[in-house]
């Protein structure tokens, strides 16, 4: 619940329907005037005094307004309750007008209103895409009786509402990293340990489980042997979303494709955190953004706030997000995943100058499945010789908005008609 | 239940005031045009259509229209019959169109309250005005006060100025 403070009053301000009333007299002048007579004038005479009168009753008083939004985080098309409290010590009649972000289903936000002591009115929002939706500022209009004049108040209250990317299943992709650090994790590292791969066969010590003796061994050897497995780790990983695709593709295309990479991000960041690892983010869209690589809930919460406002940019070059941030924010041969597109060979260019440093895996969301016409076969010709150029020396999966992208880990590499 | 009860009586409300306003509209449309020439009866009639179709339609800048269509009628009845008939027509023509325009903006609005303050107001500046309205015409009249060209376009100007002092 936020309790909105006067921030600014507007000056006085003639409406419309003020003009209009002084266009009426200037009319009735000039028909006088051009008929050269007096009398149409007198016909100016009442409007001229109801405009005076009204102007004379023109009443404001201070209003005091809190607001308070049901929730602060939502997924897409959740309804939000808003609901305004309105208090005012005298009685006047004004107009509340609530900024209110997204699609009113219920109620209002335009209220006019008696206001006498205190009033609760509410309203409900329907919230229908990922970002980040402002409620307020509270404007209270006062106004004379006939509406000739209006006094705008502006009550400076601002409550944000984030609607988080949806969250994809990001089950069975696996990280090719090389550098672990000291807690258990699931990327296997190269010591032997606790965890479920193959590593080795070794003598017996009291102390290992009796499940671990590997009973044909230690029969040809006669004596006891263990098996050893790999032992998994934590990494760090470095998400780079790529969101710089305007002018390439038509207005709806792009927010539905940056929809795909922030979900996309969204849900590698939760799956990754949630088994330890330190995730670190790069945004590179409207606003360039980067996250240092970090764990625990707190992180999460950074790295939602920052995909749910992600907004489509200009296509740039990614040579300095990877260049000159990636050895700055993590550490030699963690992860680094990169989600683009890959509509532009600039991109494929600076992946492989990282390559030697970095475990690299490239996750492009596929924006031309399914779109017919010459611009667009083309378009998927040429990204299908970078994810060709691209999977040489790293991964690449090829992943179509929508679909599962378990499916997508399991052929991921390939590229062309038939392995399609 | 409250607030549905409130949303019930203020439809109820406002249907009413609706229905008076356009019952005196026509009636002041049909006592101004009368015995006027036809063109102006017409016109009358044409004002009436569009303050039927403001109210169906809701829309409140088709209110524009109907008094534009009224105003011929009003500027000949001031100039062939009598000014204080034509100067108090003005006046309920202006306090109906405000009734009305009061009607259309509160359309779905739940407070009953906003409304009848509006109301009250409105009709207090509609009675202050009608008074001396009366008093100004009447001492017109008797006094026989005329406008020259020249004072009507020092008018014209002073409003204009006016209005562009008060549109800022």
């Amino acid at each position: 619940m936020s309790s909105l403070q006067y921030l600014s009053q507007r000056p006085f301000k003639f409406t419309l329907k003020g003009l209009l009333y002084f266009a009426l007299l200037a009319v009735l002048l000039i028909t006088s005037v051009l008929l050269k007579s007096f009398r149409p004038v007198v016909l100016s005479v009442p409007i001229a005094l109801t405009l005076g009168f009204s102007s004379v009753f023109f009443r404001s008083t201070r209003v005091n307004v809190v607001r308070a939004v049901e929730r602060s985080k939502v997924m897409p098309g959740e309804v939000v309750r808003v609901e305004l409290i309105v208090s005012s010590s005298e009685s006047c009649p004004l107009e509340v007008r609530d900024t209110a972000g997204g699609e009113v289903v219920e109620g209002s936000n335009i209220i006019l209103l008696n206001l006498t002591g205190e009033r609760k009115l509410d309203y409900k929002v329907r919230l229908p895409r990922r970002g980040l939706y402002n409620f307020g500022p509270t404007l209270v209009v006062y106004s004379d009786p006939m509406n000739l004049w209006e006094n705008v108040v502006e009550l400076g209250g601002r409550s944000e509402v984030v609607v988080l990317p949806e969250l994809l299943s990001a089950r069975g992709l696996k990280l090719g990293a090389r550098y672990t650090g000291v807690w258990p994790g699931e990327v296997p590292s190269r010591r032997s340990g606790k965890g479920y791969e193959f590593y080795g066969v070794r003598e017996y010590v009291p102390g290992d489980e009796l499940k671990r003796i590997n009973w044909r061994v230690s029969a040809r050897l006669s004596k006891l042997m263990s098996n050893e497995q790999v032992e998994e780790k934590v990494t760090d990983v470095l998400i780079v979303v790529d969101a710089g695709v305007l002018g390439v593709l038509n207005s709806w295309e792009v927010w539905d494709l940056v929809d795909a990479e922030a979900s996309l991000a969204a849900s590698l960041a939760y799956s990754l955190l949630r088994t330890g690892n330190r995730v670190g983010l790069v945004v590179r869209a409207r606003d360039s953004m980067w996250l240092r690589p970090g764990f625990g809930k707190r992180q999460l919460d950074r790295i939602l706030y920052l995909l749910a406002g992600l907004e489509p940019g200009e296509p740039a070059p990614l040579d300095y997000a990877l260049s000159m941030l990636t050895p700055y924010l993590l550490k030699p041969n963690a992860e680094f995943i990169a989600i683009t597109p890959l509509l532009d060979s600039n991109v494929v260019n600076s992946i492989l100058d990282l390559s030697p440093r970095y475990s690299i895996l490239v996750i492009s969301p596929n924006p031309l499945h399914g779109k017919t016409g010459a611009g667009y076969r083309a378009l998927e010709v040429e990204r299908n010789s970078l994810i060709v150029k691209l999977s040489n020396i790293c991964r690449v999966i090829d992943w179509v908005p929508g679909t599962l992208l378990l499916r997508a880990t399991r052929r991921g590499g390939r590229v062309g008609g038939a392995w399609r | 239940m409250d607030a549905i009860r409130s949303l019930e009586e203020s439809v109820y409300v406002r249907r009413f005031v609706e229905t008076v306003a356009l019952v005196l509209w026509l009636t002041v449309s049909l006592l101004v045009s009368f015995g006027l020439l036809p063109v102006f009866q017409v016109l009358s009639t044409f004002s009436v259509i569009a303050l039927v179709l403001a109210l169906r339609r809701k829309l409140r800048k088709l209110l524009v229209a109907a008094v534009a269509l009224q105003l011929p009628t009003l500027i000949m009845e001031s100039i062939s019959g009598d000014l204080l008939k034509a100067s108090l027509s003005m006046l309920i023509l202006i306090y109906l169109t405000e009734l009305i325009d009061l009607c259309l903006k509160v359309k779905g609005s739940l407070d009953l309250g906003y409304f009848t303050a509006k109301l009250r107001q409105v009709s207090v500046v509609v009675a202050l005005s009608s008074i001396v309205t009366v008093a100004v015409v009447l001492a017109a009249t008797s006094f026989r006060v005329s406008l020259d060209f020249g004072s009507a376009v020092l008018l014209l100007i002073l409003l204009a100025l006016l209005a562009v002092q008060l549109s800022r």
